[in-house]
């Protein structure tokens, strides 16, 4: 699913389609990981998108393209966040029943899984971006340094913090998930 | 907790998040002004949503708690045998509390595959925060569904009490009369096989873990419920041979829609695909593809996004189907599921 890097031949239009179909969805639910809501999501990482594509000519790289579009998301998710915190947003908690996040059968996963986002919530920003690159994505220590611009003690010591901010919050909910 | 547990909580987090498609908007939004399209360039859709696919399955493979009683009797009821005639009474729905604060919960009911055979659907009620998710889920088996499609054989006062016992894993389900040991002439065993699932998946869906459940009839266990053995707590039984393949999540039935109207659900059906459109008068409008997933022991989300911006005022039926490579020469055709709605 991954582009392969000697497609560099690609126009801005070719590596767009290629970018969107392999990494779409994960950034998109990383950015949920990030902001905690699906629409907000999805409109973070298509501007990513947008960006990326008028950036091409400068990336021309698929590995390049992914780094950047990470750093993009990460980045608007916390303009998002600050923007948020100054204006409140009724409107979006006043949607039509909201559905229990995807569904397969059982939706008794869905306390499992509110409990983990909110957890990521209350965390300090640093720390959430942290871990969301870390254990959603995978990333390095160096590539999360990378992306967020600090420095790799830095990533270590919020990833530190952070996990063992979790893992006091969610004991309990893994306790329960087997 | 160790880091793999971690990452599998965060990965489980957003396992289910179904982003919209918005490949088309991307491509508007970077497309020059004055130059028309350029599809030629362009991968085709499926292509994209087959990779997408492929990346569903592969986060499903991680996540996916596996599928249980491969031991099952199987699900054996004949094709066209009798529909079920048990209905629901005319309770309402739990509304509001004084307060106005809302949960939203799960609760199955039961319709009808293609072949005929009794199959749970699952709707989402919203009911007063105030009230414990156990006693929305008894309110919720003993109302009517939304969906004028589903039907439910639990009347008022037929469940009284629904309750967890976490240290012996098990949830207890009490009974409100020992006329429920025996299944009704008019219902077929397979019907009655649903109607207990639909208990069990929903008590499970309120307290949130996957727990067999005991039925009690004045404390102590039931012999049978509806003619189903029942002297042992009753495990789910598989997911695939009893929810329907596709199911609508939102919107829900009768919801008054305009703009650009997401539609969710879940199936499981041929290479994942999953048509949706509109009809009104035996017209079809807005015809729409989408992958949900295929194989499996589990149903996979999907959703598409309508615009009925430019479709005329009125009610319409939204019919999301999976695929059917016979195009409907052979079997029984697709599971489908449907929603009125009015279009504003």
């Amino acid at each position: 699913m991954a582009p392969r890097s000697q497609a560099s031949g690609w126009s801005a239009d070719e590596a767009l389609e290629m970018l969107y179909a392999a990494h779409w969805r994960r950034l998109v639910r990383l950015a949920v990981l990030l902001v905690h809501d699906l629409g907000t999501a999805e409109e973070i990482v298509q501007e990513c998108f947008v960006a990326v594509h008028g950036r091409w000519s400068r990336l021309e790289d698929p590995d390049k393209a992914l780094a950047y579009l990470r750093q993009s998301v990460v980045n608007r998710s916390r303009s998002h966040l600050r923007h948020l915190s100054v204006v409140r947003r009724h409107a979006e908690r006043e949607q039509p029943l909201e559905p229990v996040p995807g569904a397969d059968h059982p939706a008794y996963e869905l306390a499992r899984r509110t409990a983990v986002l909110a957890a990521l919530r209350a965390l300090p920003r640093r720390q959430r971006e942290v871990l969301a690159l870390r254990y959603y994505l995978d990333l390095s220590e160096a590539e999360i340094a990378d992306t967020l611009g600090i420095s790799r003690g830095a990533v270590k010591s919020h990833a530190s913090r952070g996990a063992a901010a979790l893992r006091e919050r969610l004991g309990e909910v893994l306790e329960e998930s087997r | 907790m160790n880091d793999d547990q971690l990452s599998r909580l965060l990965k489980d987090a957003v396992s289910d998040i179904e982003p919209a498609d918005r490949i088309e908007e991307l491509r508007a939004s970077v497309r020059p002004r004055g130059r028309i399209v350029h599809l030629l360039h362009a991968r085709p859709w499926y292509a994209a949503a087959g990779i997408v696919a492929a990346v569903i399955c592969l986060v499903a493979t991680i996540t996916t708690v596996a599928s249980n009683n491969s031991a099952d009797p199987g699900f054996a009821g004949p094709p066209g045998s009798t529909r079920p005639t048990v209905i629901a009474t005319d309770t309402a729905v739990p509304t509001e509390s004084p307060t106005g604060e809302t949960r939203t919960y799960a609760v199955y009911y039961i319709g009808t595959s293609p072949q005929d055979k009794p199959v749970l659907y699952r709707e989402f009620h919203r009911g007063s925060a105030a009230a414990s998710p156990t006693r929305l889920a008894i309110d919720g088996l003993e109302s009517r569904p939304l969906d004028p499609d589903y039907v439910t054989p639990w009347r008022p006062r037929d469940i009284v009490e629904v309750k967890p016992d976490l240290a012996r894993d098990v949830v207890y389900v009490s009974l409100g009369h020992d006329r429920l040991e025996d299944r009704p002439a008019s219902m077929s065993p397979a019907y009655a096989r649903a109607a207990v699932q639909q208990v069990v998946y929903t008590v499970q869906a309120a307290v949130g873990k996957r727990l067999p459940v005991q039925f009690l009839i004045a404390g102590v266990p039931a012999a049978t419920v509806l003619g189903i053995p029942a002297t042992e707590p009753i495990p789910q039984r598989n997911v695939l041979q009893t929810l329907s393949l596709m199911s609508i999540s939102d919107p829900n039935e009768g919801e008054t829609v305009s703009g650009k109207l997401r539609v969710r659900g879940v199936n499981n059906g041929f290479e994942g695909n999953v048509v949706v459109h509109l009809e009104r008068g035996g017209t079809s409008y807005l015809q729409k593809a989408t992958i949900g997933g295929w194989g499996e022991g589990r149903l996979f989300p999907w959703q598409v996004t309508l615009d009925v911006s430019g479709l005329e005022p009125g009610t319409y039926t939204l019919v999301a189907s999976n695929d059917d490579p016979s195009g409907g020469q052979e079997g029984f055709g697709p599971a489908t599921d449907t929603r009125t709605i009015v279009v504003k």
